[in-house]
């Protein structure tokens, strides 16, 4: 498929129909098999649009269509098949294994009525092992550190197998190592064909991974392409509203700030 | 992402499937308690029945208490017990707190309203207050349901939790109006032993017509019993993962309430059952419902009966189911939550 994986129509978008809209005419599209980094200050509308793709939320105005359908024709089943989100955090009241809770991610594969089977077990497991947690399988996720919740988030959002995925802020919590490993993870599902937008405030990050980057300003597109168009000193320092230099160091963009 | 045949994901998951039959085998064990605790229960008592039930000494009388008094009894008390702990687990899971109980939307006080009511403004038969207690307990679930639809304020469990203790309030209030008003010496009595809980006196009819409700429930319950795990995520996780959150969440709640409102109508008010067998389940047999559930299904029922046969045993005269299972249930629970020895299957 050569199109879009997601286009976004004249969204409109706020929380309550009073307040001041979060998105406003937003229309974008973001390509199929691309690793996709939206950037923008706190506020901009990054997780908002995340979850807009999703269909959690409802644009006031305008349409999302995944691989050129409406959003809204999509069955339930079919977008968790489609696309998988990875959220900053979570909140988990009970202690499940790390295996049990990432095994949930085969819920879209599964009739309401059904149980996982060893296949649903061994794809969860793989998933696991992908991200480095395997060892940890059947320890309870509330024992687990921040930065390995949120591997697990993401071996969750693997066993859902799914075309699409999304990430908000992924790196927030990890280390230097952790980090690289995710980055190492990412190329590998693009090499795979899976399309990944993710929400970062790292510039630098979304330098080293992306093959398209969005600048969101205020709920607007203020730049969307190629690294080299968008991540240069002039457009940053218009997004953050700060003077900011892009220099190349052995052969990567680095972001100077003060 | 398939595993390949000797790899290291085999191997994990051949454990995984030596810890599910391991569960399996302690359910089935659960099963063969109850069922034996069931058969003794029914011929244990101030009056023993069993010599009188075989052989020569056949006795009409014994044969009469067993089948038509102990039988249904010890079949109420089972099916209350299932259906209070299994409408716990499900409840705790779905609003994500371990402090939930059956009750909380409105369903207990909407019953325990019914049932003052009947008794003080309609003074009928036993399948009145039944019927009573029951349409309340809905209309409390309804209420609460309407109400939190109307709130515009925090997420979908909240506004529910919200509404729920709103309308259990108002019932609260009209329950004791209704106390006030009672007569006494006749009326005020019923309704204190209703609220306290009992198995007494329970018949055929009683039994059978609750019965449907409490299977119906369960089957609904047990056969989402992994399913019901995704609904104890954020209401943004549970959408990710395909889930249309509010209809399932509403599917679930209605299949949990109904054998709940069906046994609180026939038995009044049985407390911590719901409260505390779920925390339980899980201490035996982990978080994952798919297991916790059927064992926490199994463990009401094997409480309950236990409960209820110290009720008609232990004194003279006939205790309040509701009171020994607070007891009891209170005293279990604060032995759970300060051991950590608890946790025999993970």
């Amino acid at each position: 498929m050569t199109g879009p994986i997601l286009r976004f129509e004249n969204l409109v978008f706020s929380y309550t129909r009073d307040s001041v809209p979060v998105l406003e005419d937003l229309s974008l599209e973001l390509p199929h098999g691309g690793i996709t980094a939206l950037l923008g200050a706190n506020g901009a509308g990054k997780s908002t649009l995340l979850f807009l793709c999703l269909g959690w939320l409802r644009p006031r105005a305008g349409r999302v269509l995944l691989n050129d359908r409406p959003l809204e024709r999509y069955s339930r089943g079919e977008t968790g098949r489609q696309m998988a989100l990875v959220p900053q955090r979570e909140h988990i009241t009970f202690d499940y294994s790390v295996l049990e809770y990432v095994l949930l991610g085969r819920v879209p594969y599964l009739a309401p009525l059904s149980q996982p089977g060893s296949a649903d077990y061994t794809i969860a497991y793989n998933s696991l092992e992908r991200v480095g947690l395997a060892a940890l399988a059947r320890r309870p996720v509330q024992t687990l550190s921040g930065g390995e919740r949120q591997l697990a988030l993401i071996a969750r959002a693997l066993t859902q197998q799914p075309r699409l995925l999304l990430l908000d802020e992924p790196t927030s919590h990890l280390d230097l190592h952790n980090k690289a490993n995710l980055s190492g993870l990412i190329r590998a599902l693009h090499q795979d064909g899976v399309s990944i937008v993710l929400t970062t405030h790292e510039p630098e990050l979304a330098a080293a991974l992306a093959t398209h980057v969005v600048l969101l300003d205020r709920g607007c597109v203020l730049s969307s392409g190629p690294p080299s168009e968008t991540l240069t000193s002039d457009q940053l320092s218009r997004l953050y509203r700060i003077p900011i230099e892009v220099v190349e160091v052995a052969g990567r963009r680095v972001v100077l700030w003060s | 992402m398939t595993g390949n045949p000797g790899s290291l994901a085999d191997a994990a998951v051949a454990m995984q499937e030596r810890v599910h039959r391991k569960r399996r085998r302690i359910l089935i064990l659960l099963l063969f308690s109850l069922t034996l605790f069931f058969v003794g229960s029914l011929f244990l008592g101030r009056f023993p029945a069993f010599r009188f039930l075989a052989g020569s000494h056949s006795d009409a009388l014994a044969q009469r208490l067993v089948w038509n008094l102990r039988l249904p009894r010890c079949i109420v008390a089972v099916a209350a017990g299932m259906a209070l702990a299994s409408a716990g687990m499900v409840f705790q899971t779905i609003f994500a707190n371990p402090l939930v109980e059956p009750g909380l939307l409105s369903v207990s006080q909407g019953a325990a309203f019914g049932a003052a009511f009947s008794i003080v403004a309609i003074s009928g038969s036993a399948w009145i207050v039944q019927s009573c207690a029951a349409l309340c307990a809905f209309a409390g679930l309804g209420a609460s349901y309407l109400l939190a639809r109307s709130i515009r304020y925090g997420g979908w469990v909240l506004r529910l939790i919200l509404a729920g203790i709103a309308v259990s309030a108002m019932f609260s209030a009209g329950l004791g109006i209704l106390k006030y008003l009672a007569d006494p010496l006749k009326e005020l009595p019923e309704i204190t032993f209703w609220l306290l809980g009992s198995l007494a006196g329970m018949s055929w009819t009683e039994t059978l017509s609750i019965l449907p409700a409490v299977a119906l429930g369960m089957a609904y319950m047990l056969a989402m019993r992994w399913r019901i795990n995704v609904l104890s995520l954020s209401d943004e996780a549970a959408h990710a993962l395909g889930v249309s959150v509010q209809r399932e969440r509403m599917l679930l709640l209605v299949a949990a309430v109904i054998p709940t409102a069906a046994v609180i109508s026939a038995a009044g008010m049985i407390g911590w059952v719901g409260l505390m067998v779920p925390h339980i389940g899980r201490r035996m047999f982990g978080a994952d419902t798919r297991f916790a559930l059927p064992a926490t299904i199994l463990l009401g029922g094997l409480f309950t009966l236990l409960c209820d046969d110290l009720a008609r045993m232990l004194l003279p005269g006939e205790i309040p189911l509701g009171i020994l299972t607070s007891f009891a249930g209170a005293l279990v629970f604060l032995i759970l939550i300060s051991s950590k020895g608890v946790r025999w299957q993970r």
